[in-house]
């Protein structure tokens, strides 16, 4: 690949900048945003740790069983282990349900950084504020790694960018914990970038699986490249320059090296960018034509029966992933039947599969999923048209841009508190809940994010 | 793809899974054996205390604990088997001595070798077991790099022994897990949402990253293969489909490369032995050179001029790399003076002499179209030497330690106990060699393992 070599020095600005990172420098406005994502993390992480996720629970019991120092919780479970051990099975619950938001440059972000920060907060005895600083350095330097590959461009390419850039990410907010110099943090992410991976044959795993382990893996390996570092380990010290063996040519086939450092301390922070939250436990790519499909089903009070045929309509290039897939989290035929008949998803329709009801396999046969080029130029990220057929030959058609939750159309703190809740029941009492929902409300005052760990860990029944 | 060979994956693992030790001809245990003999010498040359790597990985070990499954190299520490498998992985490669595939660019051994070690200790599996573990690891490593085509990672700045040595720790491991059906299926899955490994650690001159790649390749593989056995789930057909593993390294995917004489040829068998602790590209230019150097009586104060013509599609490896290990320059140079090339004048570096400093700035690397032609399968490489006098040639096809240039039994314990000096004694460098010879004897691999951990 031909890059100019204007942009030598990118790493280096950005480890610099990273490197001397405080809590200061979370602008005031930003410090509610982190809390909302804490909270939404750790509902996701409560649901996620739930046995009936296998690859939690596999990861889990392979946390315990291959031991380690026991400095970090496993969430959902009552021991601790080491902190990349930690790092592993709580970066898989993180994305288990699918149901955490905060996204941004097309990053699962929190996922990865959360446990990755929780993890190593927990070995250092981390204060809130180091905590949530932590949490700004991971998004800035995942999105950026990501943003500067690129990565819409990488999905036909077989690496999923939640993975590969989140092994940046989790290098950073550990690397901002472990308090790492220049040298060492460049060392870490050095590290970690060398090793990023996943794949996306996660959607040929109808366990679900491998779909999470990925993203736990990348929590992981950025722990174990921080930990590294800060005891002295090297790694490639520009691992986001371009040039000869660069990220660049192995994980996205282009360049936009500027974007590593563009506005960097000037522009709002990533972390404060986030896309918003999610309402259904399924990929994000769907919500918006379940947005239209409960909006049409309910306001015209069509029983499932009536429906003869649902149409959802979705840019071009969204459509291959939800088209059919194995997983039902990411088929928009399955997701789309479960609703239609149902008026809600949940959980458990993820984790059993519903077509076993028959009036749910006839409404899946039903669902017609179009790629649809002519709306790749509409301003929304992932819009949806959908139309509903009914026995007496109407049609009612829907269109929505941005789903419920998101940045454009948010979620009020009732409802993002009423999530939280809902999902936190999952393993928690509603006191334990709410204890933790107030801790993060006041991270700024938690001396120790231990506190506030103990409150993730699940005594057997 | 090819429709012809629907299934593949499937079929390869089918291979992992029922390949008997019965069927490994003798002379491929034999040499199986060299070759982990060999690669032990080398990992345990990486513990000795004048190099740094082996206090920061103990610390490592230490601060993050495991369950004592399995032995961590010339340590008293025990821990379990993913992490011993990482700092093994690490110790394999790191003095870059340990044998080598060269048309796949696969350093087998240095991944699988601590993968079926770890693994087969924990599961008190027997010698017969890991060397049959190990003879499929390898084969799995060197296709699987193949298959992906190993010319074309380079080219996207993937190093192929990590990505593809996954693949072969994954195998190794999943037989001692005694993985069948479609568990063993999901372990292919898994180590391909783990494989990776940038050749980015080029310019780390700490040298710590080039070969922690390798131990991650090893715990990866060792984890995908654990997490498997107790019933994670993975992509099941990780060669095939949508989002096929070549679509993400290479855009390739030679798939006659799995099959082409599997179960009859082993890639253990084309591992070639290193003499010299440097990039595998130079070795045939190396023994060109000392032979020059020692045939023709040139003393290495008369050298004007060498000039190394390499193959042209890897010259830019080692041409001026500012890794010592892969710089021609430095490494002809520092051969010439010293007569070896010994990992620890590769991390310090020796142009402090300013006779070395002097002749390897007289040192040139050509690429070579010609020499292209067997690139990647031979480094077959073309040496000048330069007196005042007159020039020398050599045209080496095939460097010593090559299957076409054995090493002797002997040379293999002369190599062994240079690379182990100081580390373990002389007693202990016959217990080990000893329990490496009687292997197919031993009823658990433990016997051997308990000879590796820290000597004194």
């Amino acid at each position: 690949m031909s890059v100019s070599n204007r942009h030598d020095g990118v790493t280096a600005a950005l480890v610099a900048y990273a490197a001397a990172f405080t809590y200061a420098d979370v602008p005031h406005s930003a410090v509610d945003e982190i809390k909302t994502i804490v909270l939404d993390t750790f509902g996701a992480l409560l649901l996620g740790s739930a046995p009936q996720y296998s690859a939690s629970r596999l990861t889990g019991d392979l946390a315990r069983r291959s031991g380690g120092i026991a400095e970090s919780t496993v969430i959902g479970r009552d021991f601790k282990t080491s902190c990349e051990s930690a790092a592993l099975a709580n970066g898989t619950m993180g994305y288990a349900a699918d149901i955490e938001g905060a996204s941004v440059a097309r990053q699962h972000v929190p996922a990865v950084v959360v446990p990755a920060a929780l993890a190593v907060g927990e070995r250092e005895h981390a204060d809130g504020r180091t905590f949530m600083a932590a949490l700004a350095v991971g998004y800035e330097v995942c999105a950026r790694a990501s943003e500067a590959c690129r990565t819409e461009h990488s999905y036909p390419h077989s690496f999923h960018p939640s993975a590969t850039f989140g092994y940046f990410g989790a290098a950073a907010a550990a690397g901002h914990i472990l308090k790492l110099d220049q040298r060492q943090l460049a060392n870490a992410l050095g590290i970690a970038g060398t090793n990023a991976a996943g794949l996306m044959t996660w959607v040929f795993d109808p366990t679900e699986d491998s779909r999470p382990f990925g993203l736990g893996m990348a929590a992981r390996g950025g722990v174990t490249a921080a930990l590294l570092a800060q005891m002295g380990f090297g790694g490639p010290p520009a691992i986001l320059d371009p040039g000869k063996y660069s990220i660049y040519d192995a994980y996205a086939g282009e360049a936009h090296v500027e974007r590593v450092t563009d506005g960097l301390g000037e522009s709002p922070l990533w972390i404060t960018r986030a896309g918003g939250y999610k309402r259904y436990p399924c990929c994000g790519d769907i919500h918006t034509g379940l947005d239209a499909l409960l909006g049409i089903v309910e306001e015209h009070r069509i029983p499932p029966d009536d429906i003869t045929a649902i149409v959802h309509r979705v840019k071009a290039d969204r459509a291959p992933v939800i088209d059919n897939n194995p997983l039902k989290s990411h088929c928009a035929q399955y997701i789309m039947a479960v609703a239609a008949v149902n008026r809600t998803i949940g959980p458990n329709d993820i984790l059993q599969d519903r077509r076993a009801d028959p009036r749910i396999r006839a409404m899946f046969e039903r669902v017609t999923l179009v790629g649809d080029a002519a709306m790749d130029p509409w301003p929304a990220g992932s819009p949806a048209v959908v139309e509903v057929t009914t026995r007496g030959g109407r049609t009612f058609s829907a269109r929505v841009d941005w789903a419920k939750g998101r940045r454009e159309n948010p979620m009020t703190r009732a409802e993002l508190e009423e999530k939280f809740l809902r999902l936190a029941a999952a393993r928690i009492s509603h006191d334990a809940a709410e204890r933790l929902m107030d801790q993060v409300y006041h991270l700024e005052t938690v001396s120790d994010i231990n506190d506030v760990a103990a409150l993730l860990q699940v005594r057997p029944a | 793809m090819d429709d012809r060979h629907a299934g593949m994956t499937d079929r390869f693992a089918q291979f992992v899974e029922t390949f008997p030790f019965e069927r490994i001809p003798a002379p491929v245990i034999q040499r199986t054996k060299e070759v982990l003999y060999d690669g032990l010498g080398a990992s345990l040359s990486a513990t000795s205390p004048r190099y740094d790597i082996g206090a920061v990985l103990e610390r490592f070990v230490r601060e993050t604990g495991g369950a004592p499954e399995a032995q961590v190299f010339g340590t008293e520490l025990r821990t379990n088997c993913a992490t011993a498998a990482l700092v093994n992985g690490t110790f394999g490669y790191y003095c870059d001595i340990e044998s080598h595939h060269p048309g796949a660019i696969m350093h087998a051994i240095a991944i699988v070798g601590p993968a079926a070690l770890a693994v087969g200790e924990r599961m008190r599996r027997s010698g017969p077991d890991v060397l049959a573990a190990i003879v499929v690891g390898i084969d799995v490593a060197c296709r699987v790099s193949y298959a992906l085509g190993g010319a074309a990672l380079y080219a996207r700045g993937f190093h192929p022994s990590c990505v593809a040595g996954t693949f072969g720790a994954m195998a190794a491991a999943g037989r001692l897990f005694g993985l069948q059906g479609p568990a063993l299926r999901h372990a292919f899955g898994l180590a391909g949402t783990e494989a990776s490994g940038l050749l980015a650690w080029v310019s780390d001159d700490t040298e710590h990253s080039r070969p922690f790649n390798m131990g991650l390749a090893s715990r990866h593989g060792v984890l995908a293969a654990h997490l498997a056995s107790c019933g994670l789930g993975g992509p099941p057909m990780i060669f095939e489909g949508k989002y096929p593993l070549g679509q993400a390294f290479t855009g390739q995917w030679h798939a006659e490369a799995l099959f082409d004489g599997l179960g009859e040829q082993f890639k253990v068998m084309e591992l070639c032995f290193k003499l010299y602790a440097c990039c595998a590209f130079i070795h045939p230019g190396l023994d060109g050179l000392l032979d020059i150097l020692r045939a023709e009586h040139v003393r290495p104060g008369d050298v004007r001029r060498v000039t190394l013509r390499f193959p042209a599609s890897g010259y830019h490896v080692i041409d001026g790399n500012a890794l010592r290990s892969h710089c021609a320059q430095y490494v002809l140079a520092l051969a010439a003076h010293r007569g070896a090339v010994q990992f620890f004048d590769i991390l310090r570096d020796q142009r402090a002499d300013p006779e070395i400093r002097s002749l390897s700035e007289r040192v040139q690397v050509i690429g070579d179209r010609d020499l292209d032609r067997t690139y990647p399968d031979l480094y077959r490489s073309v040496i000048e030497v330069e007196t005042p006098t007159a020039t020398y040639r050599r045209d080496v096809t095939y460097p010593k330690g090559a299957p076409q240039q054995p090493l002797t039994a002997a040379e293999l314990r002369q190599k062994f106990a240079t690379l182990t000096e100081g580390v373990v004694s002389r007693e202990r460098q016959d217990a080990i060699a000893e329990a490496v010879d009687r292997l197919e004897e031993l009823d658990e691999i433990g016997t051997l393992t308990h000879l590796l951990r820290r000597d004194g």
